[in-house]
């Protein structure tokens, strides 16, 4: 059985509620913007109450980092991730926490796909490039190919506690805001940004450093296009005019 | 001579001390500071030569009184020569760390003068950084070999990670190659700085928390094939120095014969250094010692990675049943890592494993095929000796291959 819904967390966690006790006829579950096939499907409607009952049993059952967990996978491209959260809910929930030890194919993937979004968060911790704009503030600019916003935000809010932050997925038009430790997530749909005089001058340094570090006895390209995948050079000041 | 200039000299003077980490400190953000750390570190872009940048990685002067023959920076070295001032060191880095650009600093030096007048321009630097600045970020310091221990002392409460280099694996090769570098010297910078953490163990004081000195501990660094010593040398003063003075990280660095002309230079021995830093991952996270990791060799195999060189010699005590085997032989098995071993002690608490699920845990089986067992099925037939292992698993060795035959090439070549 199909299983549709609105592509809310809420409207999975719910989902979660109305598909109990069928785990094993689930073959696919997928919001209503990706649904391509016309096979009937079960649509539920999206039930506040019901996905309030579900994740507190998730953290009264299974602990707080099993539904940390839930949330990260949630955030992930692939497009098994909803069958994979809600199969893996309904196998842990029977079976305790240790349904993760476990290597069923649902498990596997939920695993997977929320490891996927955890590395790629981390990644752009450290690839996220901010510059200077005129009024002071700082912005950064991503396409990040799972939606880890919301995780690297809070770590910038913190390691920058007296700047405002701007950290703009393009991919997904979706900036999030940090004024002076307040978060928050906006739709954007174009943005013009003025950079302040001396950005350019700055990242030249930069650039300098960057060409100096690299000891050319032992010049290995396939190794550093392995860690600094081509999809990040956009963005990345040392990497943009590479071929 | 401008900033940008400047910045490449001693960017430079730098690049062969190849410590990138900036791991090891966990520090939330401060109001009106900038800057936090994070316990597993981060890592900001990756050079042309793969190696991940992470810190800005600066000497403050590249203007040596030593002549160590392995060394760019040598007084004897007709380079040009450049100093930053500590404000143009502090304002560098908080331009950098405040556009992601990297976790922190960290500052090196040549030997200007004296071992102590570098030092203090050092902890200026850091002075400056941490007090005005309010930088709450990562910072690697060097320790200049031979300084005093009041300075030692005073720079370790400004730093998250120090580091003094032991340079090579023997006291020979330090007065062969660097004369003026005293082994005493470096021993005692590094044992000062354990004797100062152990102090602070949180077992042995009361009352308020004192404030962190070194937090992420001391590394060091060893070239590996300037000198004479072998593999066997390396890796037991490898070892000599996780366990002596707790060390953190020793890092190795493929010698590039820097001071030698560029047309005759022989290339840096990468593969040498690859297979001892696999050793000394063995050593800390598999719980191998050096002697098991060489049994009767002085060089580690190239042609297969130490694990499976180990793994082929004890071929007597395989297959190992996946099922009932403790925790250290699984970390044993070449293939098994510690994340699959501990996926494999999990799933197998759940329900006993069968050979054919083993790959779902992580495990690399075209390795780990020769060597493991479950619910009695094995791979079939399972050759009776360990040649027919190794024949294998080096015809796997991709690394080793391309490396291998360059080398040969090289031969050929006569260079």
């Amino acid at each position: 059985m199909r299983w549709v819904f609105d592509g809310s967390f809420e409207g999975l966690m719910s989902l979660v509620f109305d598909s109990w006790g069928s785990r094993h006829q689930i073959s696919e579950v997928c919001p209503e913007a990706e649904s391509e096939s016309l096979l009937p499907a079960q649509r539920p409607a999206a039930d506040g109450e019901k996905a309030r009952r579900v994740v507190a049993c998730i953290k009264r059952r299974l602990g707080e980092s099993f539904l940390n967990m839930v949330r990260e996978a949630f955030l992930s491209a692939r497009k098994e991730r909803f069958t994979a959260i809600v199969k893996t809910i309904h196998l842990a929930c029977q079976r305790g926490p240790e349904a993760l030890d476990l290597l069923e194919a649902e498990v596997l993937d939920f695993l997977a796909c929320r490891q996927e979004v955890s590395r790629e968060a981390h990644r752009f911790l450290g690839l996220l490039r901010f510059s200077q704009l005129t009024d002071g503030s700082l912005l950064a600019e991503f396409a990040p190919r799972h939606h880890v916003l919301p995780l690297v935000l809070p770590h910038f809010a913190d390691r920058f506690p007296e700047e405002k932050l701007i950290i703009f997925d393009e991919r997904r038009q979706v900036a999030g805001l940090c004024d002076r430790g307040a978060l928050q997530l906006v739709r954007v749909h174009v943005l013009i940004p003025q950079y302040s005089q001396g950005e350019e001058a700055l990242q030249d340094l930069w650039r300098v450093f960057f060409k100096h570090l690299a000891i050319k006895e032992r010049n290995n390209s396939r190794l550093q296009q392995q860690h600094l995948p081509k999809y990040t050079w956009a963005h990345l000041p040392e990497m943009r005019d590479m071929p | 001579m401008d900033l940008e200039e400047k910045l490449g000299i001693l960017t430079d003077a730098a690049k062969y001390d190849v410590s990138c980490a900036s791991s090891g400190a966990e520090r939330k953000g401060q109001k009106g500071g900038m800057g936090n750390a994070a316990l597993g570190g981060i890592c900001h872009s990756w050079t042309a030569d793969g190696r991940c940048v992470s810190l800005l990685k600066l000497l403050y002067t590249n203007a040596c009184i030593y002549d160590c023959s392995y060394c760019v920076n040598r007084r004897s070295n007709d380079l040009p020569r450049a100093s930053f001032t500590p404000r143009e060191v502090a304002e560098l880095t908080m331009a950098f760390y405040r556009r992601n650009m990297i976790e922190g600093l960290f500052l090196s030096s040549a030997v200007a003068l004296s071992p102590d007048r570098t030092m203090e321009r050092l902890i200026r630097v850091a002075e400056i950084l941490r007090h005005q600045e309010r930088f709450m970020g990562y910072l690697h310091m060097k320790i200049i070999p031979g300084a005093s221990p009041e300075l030692v002392r005073r720079l370790g409460y400004l730093a998250d990670r120090v580091s003094v280099n032991v340079e090579f694996a023997t006291a020979r090769e330090l007065a062969l190659l660097a004369p003026d570098k005293q082994p005493e010297g470096i021993r005692r910078n590094m044992l000062s700085i354990r004797e100062r953490q152990l102090e602070l163990l949180p077992s042995l004081y009361r009352g308020p928390r004192p404030p962190a000195f070194v937090p992420a501990g001391q590394s060091t660094q060893m070239i590996v094939g300037a000198g004479d010593s072998d593999d066997r040398e390396i890796l037991t003063r490898a070892q000599s120095l996780y366990q002596g003075v707790g060390m953190k990280r020793v890092y190795y660095s493929a010698y590039v014969p820097v001071n030698q002309q560029a047309e005759g230079r022989l290339p840096p021995p990468m593969l040498r250094e690859h297979r001892v830093y696999q050793a000394d991952w063995l050593m800390r996270f598999y719980g191998f010692e050096a002697e098991e990791i060489l049994g009767r060799r002085r060089f580690l195999d190239a042609r297969v990675d130490p694990k499976c060189a180990w793994a082929v010699d004890n071929y007597h005590l395989f297959p190992l049943n996946v099922n009932t085997a403790p925790r250290e032989m699984l970390l044993r098995v070449p293939g098994f890592g510690p994340k699959t071993v501990q996926r494999i002690l999990a799933a197998r608490r759940q329900a006993a494993l069968s050979y054919d699920s083993l790959g779902k845990t992580g495990a690399v089986m075209r390795r780990a095929c020769y060597f493991v067992q479950a619910r009695g099925r094995r791979l079939y037939p399972l050759p009776e000796d360990g040649t027919e292992v190794y024949r294998a698993l080096a015809g796997q060795d991709k690394e080793a291959a391309v490396q291998l035959s360059f080398l040969e090439a090289a031969d050929a070549l006569g260079v």
